[in-house]
């Protein structure tokens, strides 16, 4: 607290001030919303309509929640207001002298913001992991055990949207918003209201998820597969849809915000051709997600209306057909995996460089398969749709280039091990993850293969098989990414340092229960067990047994790493400002973050992976170095 | 592209110079236009492949028709004329840096509030003709019909907004007058993006 | 100990005078775990993959063998090398020196991008070839069998036989004869599957899709499962199809209510 200004800091916080704006009044507001809204469409529709009263207490719930914690006094001033808004006016919306308050209001400043997205992340992973553990327990013996089949399906529908929105939000949330900035040498995103907006969209879209379970469920799965999502009689599955719809919203403006940020907020000497791999990453990640979650959008509106408006987009007897579903689903479907994917993949080249003390190899050769991934990845969702009788002529095209993506893929490989390679390769937790990644993402990428080869896909399609592929992609390289990026980040965004014992523990317990787990559902699928079974048939029953039993140790990693992120909130060691020895800008900036990050906009000169050198080197024509003078390396 | 910023600007306030401002308004803009875009292709491509797919010979019925040609025309011309005039105000934005010649930008708001009005009314009246349940054919002219209304809506309020902002004087001021041809890129789209969807109504 | 790799070489040279060559250790322990891994995959795999009941299933049995033995290499590639750095370049605390830079001769992108092209093209091709055998078998002595899913159940219509079996738990199919099913709903999606014949297309509603044309060759009990997700009991959605002789198919149809 300064000891000048003694007059103007001691005002005490008003504490309607604090309350509205804020959550609070968001939340009681959102609730009077979906009364009324609610109380006038079940009037006019006489009660005969129960999905469009459903829906109408969602819409009247979101639109009343952002009125309620200030989102619109943003759009009112843009239009009606006299001036624009004063500087101390945004570093008030930024949550200046408001304290931990500030995580609980519309705030803009971007570490707020990446705080906010890391404990929703870790929240919905271990509700998800939670439900997963709940699968594993059903599945352990044959029949139905401990749940109804109705109560399994919307576990495992539960369980796949919570985990694929928090994988997909996971590094960008968190870590593009609270480090991108920084890392390019700005003070905050290009749109700070709007990156506050995609944030508290995705919280609004909570309560509606997890209406379903007081509406019946829903039986399709995390994919939404029409007709089953039109047929199903509980008002549960309007919950998933207006879910994504409120979803797909709040991608696209990070999405955009993201985008603009990186373009033109980049301070001077930061060229592209400088840009982190982080960046890059995340960079093609969102643009990859732009292009692609509208038809995924837009699915879900043609399944409201099937629902409400009885219209027949999925329905055959009426002409619809639910390979439309499909297409437009997986249209969205298949980039999404790599929208996951690119961010946890930038991440592992940027912590393989800082604890191997050495460039990326082949920086420009990683970059260009990031880019390559992701045009390809556009291309290929016909992959998913082999076996479903429709476009029948392209499977071969689709195969083609589904087995392309595995070249840029090797490139990556090549790129990291290079960087290990010869390193001074210090082994801590955050790179233990990279290393666990590097293992899971090849087996996850090989049995990929399988799948994307025709003939072997007739017997794979629709099997545990699948279910074990994309469980070693998404969460076997993707999580452990997300892993790497978390112990990496977290003394710079909290300021403690993680205990790194509880942090070794944690990542053996993950990767050994996670490969028994998996590596035994691939056996149970290789033998024919479908997905998404209540109920596990007998020829199945020992697979399945054992992957409950390793499972146990995932649960047990959970419960270590929360263990482990509380005492140190409590209790740890405080970290230093460049806790690891890395050079991008984040390590330049003390611990914690002031809130315009710079004191003076730094110039940027170099990479920052000019490790080992004293002087950014030159390069000739080809990329390759010219000789290196070779000298005592400086401390860095 | 340029990579080098104005530091001298941030060093005094904080504030971002001008062309940033600039550059991130049309960026963000841009890049919703793209997104937006991306549905508009996917109800044009679902409309086109479910009527190529013809289930159970189910897509259409005898009697199916589309809206009534003439008010969508009519709301078409509207629209039109909306986006010319608008074009006419943003144009002597620019020239004059200044206010502009206001009366086109009123000219172009109401004629985009009668189009999004119509539209509303042609979504109610629509579903009298047709008869639930509804066959394919009839479900994709209503999502057209009901999707352009929303955008024509939305288009209606930022035009609003646009409006305080002009009575307010915040657009004649030196460094804001871009926001006109940003916004224009949003209405523009709308327009054309409006057209496209009445169009392949009429042919679908 | 300074290292002399002044140009970064991938280190086909051997630098200083104790230090080993590394690049050559880690290949050498990459071959040797590699045609071990091939040796296991072969000798194991009868063991772990499924029994087929036709050419078809023999053939994807295979080209699942073939895939995981190509697997082995590459997967070894990666954990040795990454076990290696880990291992024999380990630091044990923060380093206070950086790495010398290793930046990738010109060449390397070149001869790499040749070999996991060259592996792709191969996987593509036979893949192609593979699927193009399948699909382009014909006969003139088809079983055709109707396949209609519901909700929760299989329903089988023998329409050169006149004969349909509507809810039973068990179907039979001659040995040797080419079979093809049309497969459709009358509700949701469904997922037709018969692991052992490798046959599995989607049942979707308002439209017919067909299987390749396979022919069981062993006789014995097999099962049909669903593998599209498509409600309550999709789990339980099971039905027995036995291949059996022709004069018992021809038995079992004409308890069905048809003919031979």
């Amino acid at each position: 607290m300064s000891q000048v200004s003694i007059t103007a800091e001691v005002k005490r916080p008003n504490l309607t001030r604090r309350l509205f704006p804020s959550v609070v009044s968001g939340i009681v507001l959102g609730i009077i919303g979906a009364v009324v809204f609610g109380v006038i469409v079940n009037a006019i529709t006489q009660g005969n309509n129960q999905d469009a009263t459903v829906v109408s207490v969602y819409i009247g719930w979101v639109l009343l929640f952002f009125v309620g914690i200030g989102a619109f006094n943003g759009v009112w001033r843009w239009g009606f207001a006299r001036g624009e808004a004063t500087p101390a006016e945004e570093l008030e919306l930024a949550g200046k002298d408001q304290g931990l308050w500030r995580y609980f209001r519309y705030t803009t400043d971007h570490k707020v913001v990446g705080m906010q997205y890391l404990a929703t992340t870790l929240i919905f992973f271990f509700l998800g992991s939670m439900g997963a553990f709940m699968i594993r327990l059903e599945q352990s013996r044959p029949g139905a055990i401990f749940f109804t089949p109705s109560t399994y399906n919307t576990i495992v529908g539960m369980h796949g949207i919570l985990m694929i929105v928090a994988s997909i939000i996971m590094v960008s949330g968190p870590f593009g918003n609270f480090v991108l900035p920084i890392m390019i040498g700005a003070r905050d995103m290009a749109f700070p209201r709007l990156n506050a907006l995609s944030y508290w969209l995705l919280f609004s879209a909570v309560p509606i998820f997890f209406s379903t379970l007081f509406f019946g469920g829903f039986p399709t799965g995390w994919t939404g597969y029409a007709p089953l999502s039109v047929q199903e009689l509980t008002p549960g599955m309007d919950a998933y849809c207006v879910t994504i719809i409120i979803f797909a919203a709040s991608t696209t403006l990070a999405a955009l915000n993201i985008v603009t940020t990186v373009m033109v907020l980049r301070t001077r000497g930061m060229t592209w051709g400088r840009l982190p791999i982080f960046v890059w990453g995340v960079v093609l990640s969102v643009l990859l997600g732009l292009s692609a979650f509208p038809t995924f959008l837009i699915s879900q509106v043609m399944v409201l209306m099937d629902r409400v408006f009885q219209t027949s987009f999925f329905i055959a007897a009426y002409g619809g057909n639910n390979w439309l579903y499909e297409h437009l689903f997986w249209f969205m479907g298949h980039p999404e995996v790599y929208v996951i994917a690119l961010p946890s993949m930038a991440v592992a080249a940027e912590v393989t460089a800082v604890f191997s003390r050495k460039t990326v190899f082949g920086r420009r050769m990683l970059i260009g398969s990031l880019v390559t991934i992701t045009i390809l990845s556009a291309l290929v969702w016909g992959h998913h749709l082999y076996t479903s009788g429709s476009a029948t002529a392209l499977d071969a095209p689709y195969m083609l280039d589904t087995e392309l993506i595995s070249i840029p893929t090797g490139f990556f490989f090549l790129a990291l091990i290079g960087t290990f390679w010869r390193g001074k390769v210090w082994v801590t937790v955050p790179l233990l993850f990279v290393g666990g990644m590097l293992v899971n993402f090849v087996i996850g990428g090989i049995t990929g293969i399988y799948l994307a080869d025709l003939p072997t896909d007739e017997i794979l399609h629709g099997g545990m098989f699948v279910t074990a592929h994309f469980h070693f992609t998404l969460v076997g390289s993707m999580v452990f990414g997300f892993f790497a990026g978390f112990y990496y980040w977290f003394p710079k965004m909290l300021g403690k340092r993680l205990n790194p014992r509880l942090g070794a523990l944690h990542f053996w317990l993950f990767m050994i229960g996670f490969n028994g787990t998996f590596l035994s559902l691939f056996y149970a699928g290789l033998i024919g067990e479908p997905r998404w079974s209540a109920n596990v048939a007998p020829p199945f029953a020992t697979a399945n047994l054992i992957a409950s039993l390793f499972a146990i140790l995932i649960a047990a990693s959970v419960f270590v790493t929360v263990y482990n992120v509380v005492i140190t909130l409590k209790s740890g060691e405080l970290a230093e400002a460049n806790e690891w020895g890395g050079k991008t800008l984040e390590w330049t900036v003390p611990t914690p973050v002031p809130l315009e990050n710079f004191e003076h906009l730094p110039v940027v000169t170099s990479t920052p992976y000019d490790y080992g050198t004293p002087e950014p080197l030159a390069e000739d024509a080809e990329g390759a170095l010219k000789p290196a003078p070779l000298l005592p390396q400086p401390e860095s | 592209m340029s990579t080098s910023l104005e530091q001298i600007h941030e060093e005094h306030t904080h504030e971002l110079a001008p062309h940033i401002r600039i550059g991130r308004a049309r960026a963000g803009v841009l890049m919703l236009i793209l997104s937006d875009a991306v549905s508009v292709i996917a109800i044009l491509a679902a409309g086109g492949y479910l009527n190529a797919l013809n289930t159970e010979n189910q897509f259409r019925v005898a009697g199916d028709h589309a809206s009534a040609f003439v008010p969508g025309l009519l709301l078409a011309i509207a629209l039109v004329v909306s986006g010319v005039a608008y074009f006419g105000w943003e144009r002597s934005v620019r020239k004059s840096a200044g206010a502009g010649l206001q009366l086109f930008f009123l000219v172009a708001l109401i004629f985009m509030i009668v189009s999004a009005v119509g539209q509303t009314w042609v979504s109610i009246i629509l579903n009298r003709g047709y008869v639930s349940p509804y066959d394919a054919y009839e479900s994709v002219i209503t999502l057209i019909t009901w999707f352009t209304a929303a955008h024509l809506l939305l288009t209606v309020i930022i035009g609003v907004l646009l409006l305080g902002r002009v009575m307010r004087g915040r657009v004649r001021v030196a460094g804001q007058n871009y926001i006109a041809g940003v916004v224009g890129y949003w209405w523009y789209y709308t327009i054309i993006a409006s057209i496209l969807l009445w169009l392949f109504s009429l042919v679908v | 100990m300074s290292e002399a790799n002044n140009e970064g070489n991938t280190g086909s040279v051997a630098p200083a005078r104790e230090e080993p060559n590394h690049l050559r250790r880690a290949i050498i322990i990459w071959v040797v775990l590699s045609v071990i891994g091939i040796a296991l995959v072969i000798v194991l795999a009868q063991f772990i993959l499924p029994p087929t009941a036709s050419e078809l299933g023999n053939t994807d049995n295979f080209t699942l063998t073939l895939l995981t033995a190509l697997a082995v290499p590459v997967a070894l590639f990666v954990f040795v090398f990454l076990a290696y750095s880990m291992l024999v370049f380990r630091v044990k605390e923060k380093p206070t020196q950086d790495a010398v830079p290793l930046k990738p001769r010109p060449s390397l992108p070149i001869v790499w991008m040749g070999i996991t092209g060259a592996l792709c093209l191969f996987l593509v091709i036979y893949g192609l070839f593979a699927f193009y055998q399948e699909t382009s078998a014909s006969s003139t002595n088809t079983l055709v069998v109707k396949v209609t899913a519901q909700q929760w159940q299989w329903s089988f219509d023998y329409p050169q036989n006149g004969a349909s079996s509507a809810g039973a738990q068990l179907i039979e199919l001659p040995v040797n004869r080419p079979v093809q099913f049309n497969v459709t709903s009358d509700d949701v999606l469904h997922g037709f599957a018969i692991l052992a014949l490798g046959v599995r297309v989607d049942a979707n509603p308002g439209e017919v899709t067909t299987t390749a044309i396979v022919t069981p060759t062993v006789i014995g009990s097999y099962t049909v499962v669903c593998v599209e997700l498509c409600g309550l009991f999709h789990s339980y959605m099971w039905e027995q199809v036995k291949v059996v002789s022709v004069a018992d198919f021809n038995s079992w149809i004409t308890s069905q209510g048809g003919h031979p």
